[in-house]
């Protein structure tokens, strides 16, 4: 068959059914974005994973004025140090240590809290000096933990990995439910499809029943409609690829990333990425969709 | 041309079979009415002819082809080379003359060239060469039934068969589409015209195949239908 030819039958086709043609459009266009959520926000957990994981770091509290555990008998004193500082320096695992005096926290904490009144409840020695440890690998927390947790002038130890993973423990569970929702649609559309190609055949049955008549292949019979099909999925997955573009670019790029910035945002080539995934799903389920209903109702 | 042999076909809902050991050998070129009561076994020989059906037992051979053993992929193919008229005429509704017999031709795939060339003759082959922008609504029975047959004969087709072409036709109609058919006949198109239009079968004196219970009980060169020629 002629490109025109097929091309003029798929426009009548579509414009004939076009009630249908609008829903199938829809439902591909919201089950598609919801896949397209559900795979941002995949890399996006990786990417601030990626980020985060290299600064985390295990923070040993030292006693200070207040401390009350039976390691601390008073503010840590010079020997307790070095003393802490020697068996930092003899773990494995270890690959940096910063030590954070009093003061140093004091002045942080100022910065952080300028111009709040908070700032006026605290005082200097308030805050606890600690030692910041960075790991070669954030799980060997507890190899430093164990080697520190009773010795004399630690207050606490501090894994920062524990408050990241109850954070990307809730992002996974909005990623598994956007997941979910996104198949559940892509179910409903498998089936809209499947009723759409189905109300076509029958709606042109006359046409078909000549075509096979006068010895049209089997592809010449059903290239139409599947081609509807795929169109219809080709508008759907082009609007919900403007829609995660235009989230990247007016939602996160201008509301997010200013005023978060200390977290990193998936970047254009990674929302870029998602693009062929989402034609690929999109046109991809439709077509075979199409062409198994065909198979069922224009035997012959 | 055409060969039944020891054809049976049985249905899986019904107890007598369709068909009924048929017998039958046409050749290229003839002219053949296939007469009968509704029920007769007419529809399922043109059925097993077009391959819409598999025969029970026995083969069924078109132009050197054994039909029921043609694997499903060389069916289209095999359609190609036979026309077909119905009584319903089956034209699609929105296209015009010209397009309803162009869809015949674009959908196996023939030029644009190809079609502007064919169309003209046949249409003026049918006597419609005038109405080529009308749609079918604007037609008489008869010149829908032209536009069918237009269709059915634009590929070239060796065997032409047509069920009950003439009957939702007036008679005078139907002698008009008989001409045409004899016609066609004549460039040397086997045709095989299932009827139960008396007349037009006594007026043309061709072979006559009269089906009853799905046997052939009669089959007679240049026959009339209600007499047996005995």
């Amino acid at each position: 068959m002629r490109l025109s030819f097929v091309s003029k039958e798929v426009g009548n086709g579509l414009r004939r059914n076009f009630t249908m043609t609008v829903a199938l459009i829809v439902s591909v266009a919201v089950s598609l974005s919801l896949v397209g959520a559900a795979l941002l926000l995949s890399s996006q957990v990786d990417r601030m994973k990626g980020y985060w994981y290299d600064k985390i770091e295990v923070s040993i509290f030292l006693c200070g004025t207040s401390s009350v555990t039976f390691t601390c008998t008073g503010v840590v004193t010079d020997e307790q140090l070095r003393n802490i500082e020697t068996i930092l320096g003899g773990l494995e695992s270890v690959q940096d240590i910063f030590y954070e005096s009093s003061t140093d926290a004091y002045d942080q904490f100022k910065e952080q809290f300028a111009g709040s009144a908070i700032l006026a409840n605290i005082s200097p020695d308030a805050l606890p000096a600690s030692f910041r440890v960075k790991l070669d690998n954030p799980e060997n927390f507890e190899k430093v933990a164990g080697a520190l947790q009773s010795v004399q002038g630690v207050e606490s130890i501090q894994d920062q990995r524990k408050l990241l993973d109850r954070f990307f423990q809730i992002l996974k569970g909005l990623q598994s439910f956007a997941l979910v929702i996104a198949l559940a649609m892509l179910f409903v559309t498998i089936l809209l499809v499947m009723n759409t190609v189905r109300v076509a055949a029958f709606a042109r049955r006359r046409e078909t029943s000549i075509m096979r008549s006068v010895g049209a292949s089997n592809m010449a019979i059903r290239l139409p409609f599947i081609l509807e099909a795929a169109v219809a999925a080709t508008i759907g997955s082009t609007l919900a690829t403007a829609g995660i573009l235009a989230s990247k670019y007016w939602l996160i790029d201008a509301k997010l990333a200013p005023n978060l910035t200390f977290i990193p945002f998936v970047t254009w080539n990674e929302v870029l990425a998602i693009v062929p995934v989402l034609y690929l799903v999109g046109v991809g389920t439709t077509v075979l969709a199409s062409s198994v209903t065909l198979r069922r109702y224009l035997r012959g | 041309m055409i060969n039944f042999d020891m054809v049976s076909k049985q249905y899986k809902n019904s107890n007598t079979p369709a068909l009924d050991e048929i017998n039958l050998n046409i050749a290229q070129g003839d002219f053949v009415f296939l007469v009968g009561q509704s029920g007769s076994g007419k529809s399922s020989l043109l059925r097993l002819l077009l391959k819409e059906e598999k025969p029970t037992s026995g083969t069924v051979t078109v132009d050197g082809i054994n039909v029921g053993k043609l694997p499903n992929r060389k069916v289209p193919a095999f359609r190609r080379t036979m026309g077909i008229v119905f009584q319903d005429f089956r034209l699609l509704p929105g296209k015009t003359v010209f397009d309803n017999v162009a869809f015949g031709m674009e959908v196996i795939g023939k030029s644009k060239k190809e079609i502007q060339q064919r169309i003209p003759a046949i249409l003026d082959l049918v006597g419609l060469d005038e109405k080529a922008h009308r749609l079918p609504s604007e037609l008489s029975g008869g010149e829908q039934q032209r536009v069918a047959l237009a269709r059915a004969f634009v590929n070239k087709p060796k065997l032409l068969l047509a069920d009950e072409p003439t009957g939702n036709l007036d008679p005078s109609t139907s002698v008009g589409i008989m001409k045409l058919l004899d016609r066609i006949n004549r460039t040397g198109t086997t045709i095989v015209m299932a009827t139960h239009d008396v007349a037009i079968v006594d007026q043309m004196r061709k072979r006559i195949v009269q089906m009853e219970n799905g046997k052939i009980i009669r089959d007679q060169e240049r026959g009339m239908y209600g007499h047996t020629g005995h």
